[in-house]
């Protein structure tokens, strides 16, 4: 489905003296950023991108596509931070060579912000930035809920494929609890969510995600697999941080 | 203004109508006291045109609205169980504008020339104003429902969410579909009119077919993550009055329809339906984009919720679903609220006074699940210090601890209040 008044944001607005600073230059992000590719200058490309609607109401669930194709070689390792949340780093995501962009997933953001999307491809390292606008606050904790009965369920699918490319989707069921701090100091309930996803086919790699509680409820991940067989099989596991974890399988090609 | 124009606008010939009204947006014919025209009498725009004329009776109030009859969203969901009548929730809106001196025309609005201040009706007529309501509510996004993009497909698949002739095509389909049948309905992504509705929808739809097909089935197809508003008595009320016959299944989002076959394909299944209502994604009502209240991709239109002003366009105000005024949801009773902050406010500028920088809104909204039994959800709103956002007072916000028959008696006696109070 649609998502009226997407907007697109990408390498041009690192090089761009805008009117907000980069949020690159933040000290927190750049800490993260050093401490996952550390010493490497960042490149833009356009091939790689953060798309994602104008506004968003609820901050819990904003839902963005990144796109990470630039010129050369494939990507093999993104990931997504998001400034200004409490718990910055969103995911970072190792890509078998099966496993095609652009991604679609949904994040939470605690307030309007910049959103930065690196991608390690060959030696270089390429960064692209969107400035993400939400009415509400998604990282709330909220009254506690009930966890869904069915937490943990695991969604697969894919379309038929065109030019050895398949449209694919997975999500799995996950209150993706952040925690509740009462001032600075004391943690008055944990959070709870997915730290970990992988997916294989037939033994061989094709995602590790590692998930921080700004991945919003109900992990979802949308991107292209690459000549789906039948016969092959799709093999996703997880665990959270309350130590559930569960593994579904999914025959593969149409 | 006089009564001959009266008169004639009565008469409703659009030929007159347009050479007089040309004629009458002279200078020489300017009211003393302002000139406001109203687009849309729903739950905002009625409220905001019969306080107006209250409030400040020297200024000319002219509504424009294409429907001859008021039919209430609020309650509609209980046409589909049998519980009220749709003429119940119709009220036609002719004695209650002579009665408060409101010029009705019954038409629609196609432009509006802000430069100008003109509103340009579907006749090719305009009429001048010095302010602007716009009351549009909320337009359905077709175009991303791959399948519903032209209106044939849509004749297929009944929204139900715009009261009216869509709720009785809904109750038709309804009684023709077999015992044993499924009836699918999808939810878009939050936010969208009536949080709670499509909840209600599936209970009331539960409570027609438990009495009359008792082997068919509920499946709802919620693209949201989670019941929206009023979760968990909406779960206990599903668990106790209908058990294994209302299947809800979350973060599962419409990717196609096929309307001859009422069939639906979602991220992660096919479905077909007996009967197949769709809620199509929404944005507010496009006069309020061609007006140029709308920033370039966002759905809703910002305003200063102290008067409801547009960010973007002098002398245009907004008010009811068209806004973004998140935490308020988009409901009848927010509208109802923001039609009285409106006039309030035009009041105090035809009269040359400051506005009131304090307003607050509530909201009640009550959910049936039975004919019989229904909960609420209220709140009160604040403006924010900018005045360009709500907030939700400090301590405001609560649910029903449990849904009663209490609860539909007052939520029936709600409706007839806030209708009396809007159209009265």
């Amino acid at each position: 489905m649609r998502i009226g008044g997407w907007m697109l944001s990408g390498a041009a607005a690192l090089g761009a003296p805008a009117a907000r600073a980069s949020p690159l230059d933040q000290p927190r992000v750049r800490a993260i950023i050093e401490s996952l590719f550390p010493a490497r200058p960042i490149e833009s490309s356009d091939g790689v991108a953060i798309e994602g609607p104008e506004i968003t109401d609820d901050g819990a669930h904003v839902p963005i596509r990144l796109r990470v194709a630039p010129s050369g070689s494939a990507p093999r390792r993104i990931a997504l931070i998001a400034a200004e949340n409490p718990h910055p780093l969103v995911a970072t995501m190792d890509l078998g060579e099966r496993l095609v962009g652009p991604f679609s997933l949904r994040l939470k953001l605690a307030r309007s912000q910049s959103v930065v999307l690196l991608a390690v491809a060959g030696q270089r390292l390429y960064g692209a930035t969107a400035f993400l606008k939400v009415v509400a606050s998604g990282c709330n904790p909220g009254q506690e809920a009930t966890p869904p009965t069915d937490i943990g369920a695991t969604r697969f699918r894919h379309d038929p494929p065109h030019d050895g490319l398949a449209d694919a989707r997975l999500l799995i069921r996950h209150p993706m609890r952040v925690e509740q701090r009462d001032g600075a100091d004391t943690l008055s309930r944990p959070a709870d969510h997915i730290t970990q996803i992988e997916a294989d086919i037939e033994g061989l790699p094709l995602l590790a995600m590692a998930c921080g509680q700004s991945v919003a409820a109900d992990p979802y991940l949308a991107f292209q697999l690459r000549a789906p067989r039948i016969g092959e099989t799709l093999a996703i596991r997880w665990r959270d941080t309350q130590g559930r974890s569960g593994d579904a399988h999914f025959p593969l090609g149409i | 203004m006089n009564l001959e124009r009266r008169d004639i606008l009565k008469a409703g010939s659009a030929l007159a109508l347009s050479g007089l009204i040309s004629a009458c947006a002279t200078p020489l014919r300017r009211p003393a006291g302002g000139r406001v025209v109203v687009v849309g009498a729903g739950w905002g725009g009625a409220t905001a045109a019969r306080y107006l004329r209250r409030w400040a009776p020297e200024v000319d109030v002219t509504v424009v609205e294409p429907a001859a009859a008021f039919v209430s969203c609020p309650q509609s969901n209980l046409v589909l169980s049998g519980g009220r009548s749709l003429a119940s929730l119709t009220h036609p809106y002719a004695r209650w504008a002579t009665g408060h001196g409101i010029r009705l025309i019954q038409e629609r609005v196609l432009d509006v020339d802000p430069e100008r201040r003109r509103v340009v009706l579907a006749s090719g007529a305009w009429l001048g104003y010095d302010r602007l309501v716009l009351s549009p509510g909320v337009d359905f996004d077709y175009a991303a429902v791959p399948g519903l993009e032209d209106e044939a497909a849509q004749a297929l698949v009944p929204h139900a969410w715009k009261a009216g002739p869509q709720t009785a095509a809904l109750r038709a389909r309804l009684e023709k579909m077999p015992d044993g049948g499924v009836f699918v309905m999808t939810i878009p992504a939050a936010p969208f009119r009536c949080p709670p509705g499509p909840y209600e929808r599936a209970s009331l739809v539960a409570a027609y077919l438990a009495q009359h097909k008792p082997r068919a089935k509920v499946i709802v197809l919620d693209a949201n993550p989670d019941i929206v508003s009023k979760k968990g008595l909406f779960r206990t009320a599903w668990r106790e009055l209908y058990p294994n016959l209302i299947d809800y299944r979350p973060s599962n989002a419409l990717l196609h329809v096929d309307a001859n076959r009422l069939s639906v394909r979602t991220e992660f299944e096919d479905l077909r339906a007996d009967v197949l209502n769709v809620i199509p994604p929404q944005r507010a009502g496009d006069i309020a984009r061609r007006a140029g209240a709308l920033r370039e991709g966002e759905p809703w239109v910002r305003v200063n919720f102290l008067d409801y002003r547009s960010e973007r366009v002098d002398d245009i105000h907004v008010i009811g679903d068209a806004t973004q005024a998140t935490p308020a949801p988009k409901s009848g009773h927010v509208a109802n609220q923001q039609g009285k902050v409106v006039a309030a406010a035009l009041a105090d500028h035809f009269a040359g006074r400051d506005i009131y920088r304090e307003p607050v809104l509530s909201n009640t909204c009550y959910s049936f699940v039975s004919n019989d039994e229904a909960f609420n959800v209220a709140a009160v709103y604040r403006v924010t210090e900018s005045g360009t956002g709500l907030r939700l007072a400090d301590g405001s916000s609560g649910v029903s601890r449990v849904r009663s028959a209490e609860e539909a008696a007052l939520a029936r006696a709600w409706a007839t209040n806030i209708w009396s109070d809007m159209l009265g």
